[in-house]
């Protein structure tokens, strides 16, 4: 029912001088009849930017799911948090992330380590949405882009 | 039939949205420089706080209470604002925009009108975490009608029936109606007409002679017949205009200046998103008129101009102009409107064959200000009579951050 959506970013002039560097005034480029929109990762990591939120992990609890301090989290509520959903939440006022985990005797949030789960009651505790993606910081700042000038 | 979908507080469920420790607990937001109370949470209406109430006034009540206040951040409402309108747009194709938290939907060809409300209110709640409820009738303004009623009962109300709509009308305030001005309300009460039931049996006749054709129209779709349709175009504007009130009163014709400029500015830039040119700028200065022992003035003037603009350099010279013109020493003034009228396309402007015109120049400049302040953030690029420190500027001193514009502002989370 719903397509995807479509992104494609505005140029860039400083970074993307030409408009079209397909155009070509010589002899006409064969590959013109071929061209498609090159990728770009915010068709993959966003698909319902209406109901998309940001957040950013503060420390590494949740390093063993793979979500180190730093990484950007991509949230869409329009998921519904399912077992073992790594949902953002709130509990007395702190923004947390965790996995959801729905069993039949029990409901918590887990990162990983038992002794910490929190146990879902029924007050206290907001579910905000369902993480869709993380992005975790690699080089953050410490590499030089090689652009001139 | 027509749903009305109205956002519940919308602003105080803006605000929990990101803070959600603030859920059951009372919640006020103040207007542009931290003035009056423009809406409450639940729990802040239930202690008694008014629409309007003066916030330095209320402030022990504040304390004793513990009321969050917060300053009005349009950023977030804004933004809020469209994710529930596009979320609400994808339920039907009839959609009309009606205000910053209300919509209408056309829901023409929908059977199970109840589920369909449930489905809408419950995606609108899972997927931007805002509260709405859902009134569903013939007509808008039993919509209307239809959606004030269930903001006591839970959410849901569906007058798809003459005997749900007899009863409704029969206990609904003849104020309460879409449309009834104060003025009118006043008049039919003193008639002797208390309910919506009182004035909907009331001759047409009558209704013509003490409402007009707009009174008429209300009439007919009280009784269920749709004479108000959904608009989805919006009409062109016929004017536009920048104002707010200073943090303090003045009377620096240097930060008069400024605030001028800054409000000429955003005009401009008003302007140049609506398409449209300005052919003729007013400015005016007032007083605070609820000072009564203080010397009133309310001085204006009204400027045509030789071309129709929108560009920010050329209608900050026409303010500052009118500023100057204007402005008379032994008053503190509270407050500067700049407007812009006599609005056309802008792609009908029309020039001026006797005047010297550096329109394209112009015109390019505020271009590529808008670009850069698109993206660097508004205000990164000024122009120069703004000035630097904006003493006049606006007192936001319980603003939340801009969760959800702002890089910077995402919530941190462990």
């Amino acid at each position: 029912m719903i397509m995807l959506r479509k992104t494609t970013p505005k140029r860039d002039p400083v970074l993307e001088p030409i408009a079209d560097p397909g155009q070509v005034t010589g002899f006409s480029s064969p590959a013109q009849d071929y061209s498609e929109d090159r990728l770009h990762i915010i068709q993959k990591l966003v698909k319902d930017p209406t109901n998309t939120y940001y957040f950013e992990m503060e420390n590494n609890d949740m390093a063993v799911y793979g979500i180190v301090k730093g990484a950007l989290l991509i949230v869409d509520r329009s998921m519904k948090p399912k077992h073992g959903t790594i949902v953002i939440a709130n509990v007395e006022g702190e923004w947390i992330t965790r996995k959801l985990i729905l069993n039949a005797d029990k409901k918590f949030l887990t990162c990983g380590i038992e002794n910490q789960d929190i146990l879902i009651t029924d007050d206290g505790i907001i579910i905000f949405g369902s993480v869709t993606w993380s992005c975790n910081p690699m080089a953050n700042g410490t590499m030089v882009k090689h652009l001139i000038p | 039939m027509v749903a009305l979908v109205d956002c519940n507080n919308f602003y105080a469920s803006c605000e929990r949205l990101f803070k959600p420790e603030l859920i059951g607990k009372p919640i006020i937001v103040l207007s542009n420089n931290d003035g009056c109370v423009i809406a409450r949470s639940n729990e802040a209406k239930d202690l008694g706080i008014t629409m309007g109430a003066v916030f330095y006034m209320i402030e022990e009540d504040i304390k004793k209470h513990k009321i969050n206040v917060f300053s009005s951040n349009y950023t977030l409402y804004g933004d809020m604002s469209a994710r529930v309108m596009t979320n609400l747009a994808r339920f039907s194709t009839e959609v009309e925009v009606y205000s910053i938290d209300e919509c209408f939907l056309g829901l023409t060809g929908i059977f199970d009108l109840e589920r369909y409300a449930h489905l809408i209110r419950n995606s609108i709640i899972q997927n931007t975490g805002i509260p709405v409820s859902v009134g569903i009738a013939p007509t808008k303004t039993l919509a209307k009608l239809a959606n004030k009623m269930c903001k006591r009962t839970g959410g849901l109300c569906v007058l798809d029936t003459e005997e749900k709509i007899t009863a409704a009308v029969k206990e609904y305030n003849v104020e309460d109606i879409w449309g009834i001005g104060r003025a009118y309300a006043k008049q039919l009460i003193l008639l002797g007409i208390e309910t919506a039931a009182d004035l909907r049996d009331q001759p047409i006749g009558f209704v013509q002679d003490k409402l007009t054709i707009q009174g008429v129209r209300m009439w007919n779709e009280l009784w269920g017949r749709s004479c108000i349709p959904l608009s989805d175009v919006l009409e062109r504007k016929k004017g536009l205009c920048t104002s707010r009130a200073f943090s303090k009163l003045t009377n620096d014709m240097e930060e008069l200046s400024e605030a001028t400029a800054s409000y000429a500015n955003r005009l401009s830039l008003k302007l140049r998103k609506d398409q449209s040119c300005a052919t003729v700028i007013s400015v005016r200065l007032l007083t605070n008129r609820f000072k009564a022992d203080e010397p009133q003035a309310f001085p204006s003037i009204t400027i045509p101009l030789t071309h129709a603009v929108n560009n920010t350099s050329e209608i900050v010279k026409v303010a500052l102009f009118g500023l100057r013109a204007i402005y008379r020493e032994g008053f503190m003034y509270q407050k500067v409107e700049v407007t812009a009228t006599g609005l056309i396309p802008e792609t009908e402007v029309q020039l001026n064959m006797f005047s010297k015109w550096n329109g394209p120049i112009n015109d390019k400049l505020s271009k590529i200000m808008d670009q850069i302040n698109g993206h660097y953030g508004r205000g990164t690029v000024r122009i120069a009579a703004e000035g630097t420190a904006q003493r006049w500027a606006m007192k936001r001193n319980f603003l939340s951050p801009a969760y959800t514009t702002q890089w910077k502002d995402i919530i941190k989370t462990k």
